[in-house]
């Protein structure tokens, strides 16, 4: 389980695209933008992913979460927080 | 209004009817990309499988011999080699062409041209793309393989007719 204080932030060496409605993440890799390994966000995860700028803690990113979507808290925190979880492991957000 | 929650990451090949956006639109903010060649039309310079990598390029750095990333009419990604160069009214036209094939694609503007190939990565090996003359004889074989097919089908017609 995460600390809901962590400030999560996007990693500099990730690209984001918005292409048919869907954003999509493209890793840097050794100069060059990887279009063989990309990741697809859903509208959910979007919205997640253009919090993760260092401001917004867990925390922060969970109540807006429930704010916006129709989810209970505990639902919220246990998807934010596996989300995040994802994205720390793919290299795409670093911890702060 | 409130929506259902759930939150996916999808990791995935990048699908080839988004290629041409993505690519386009990375290329054009200045990132070189890197993908994996599919089908058999530039072989052997480029082979099914090789790993590409596409840098952004300006009309200056277009030579004859270069192989290009470009959109076809159906904006469907193309990589195949510049066979001849036309400028015309301070336009500068490219006329394109696959190594393996008996046809041209055809003449495009330089501005249609997405990035230059430069590295091509096979298994362990990468080699290193340039201008010069090694790729000037690839430029002559394929005019050659052209000038073969046009006669060829020019047989066949007079056959059918005789």
């Amino acid at each position: 389980m995460k600390s809901v204080d962590m400030r999560p932030v996007r990693e500099s060496t990730v690209v984001s695209r918005e292409i048919a409605g869907e954003t999509v993440l493209v890793p840097i890799c050794r100069s060059a933008a990887d279009l063989e390994s990309i990741f697809v966000l859903n509208e959910v995860a979007s919205f997640v992913w253009e919090r993760l700028d260092g401001q917004h803690t867990l925390q922060d990113i969970e109540l807006a979460v429930v704010e916006d979507y129709d989810v209970a808290p505990e639902q919220a925190r246990t998807d934010v927080q596996g989300f995040v979880a994802q994205l720390l492991e793919n290299g795409l957000v670093q911890e702060t | 209004m409130t929506k259902r929650v759930s939150i996916h990451l999808r990791q995935v090949r990048c699908p080839s009817f988004e290629f041409g956006r993505l690519s386009s639109s990375l290329l054009e903010s200045g990132y070189a990309v890197r993908f994996r060649a599919e089908g058999t039309s530039m072989h052997p310079a480029i082979r099914d499988g090789d790993v590409l990598f596409v840098e952004p390029v300006s009309s200056d750095d277009l030579h004859i011999g270069d192989i290009v990333l470009y959109l076809s009419g159906e904006s469907r990604p193309v990589v195949h080699r510049i066979i001849a160069r036309v400028r015309k009214a301070g336009n500068l036209r490219l006329l394109i062409k696959g190594d393996n094939l008996f046809h041209v694609d055809e003449f495009i503007p330089w501005q249609r041209v997405e990035g230059k190939v430069t590295l091509v990565e096979r298994g362990d090996s990468i080699l290193q793309l340039k201008s010069g003359w090694p790729e000037m004889l690839v430029v002559f074989r394929s005019w050659w393989r052209l000038v073969k097919g046009e006669m060829s089908r020019r047989v066949l017609h007079r056959r059918r007719w005789n």
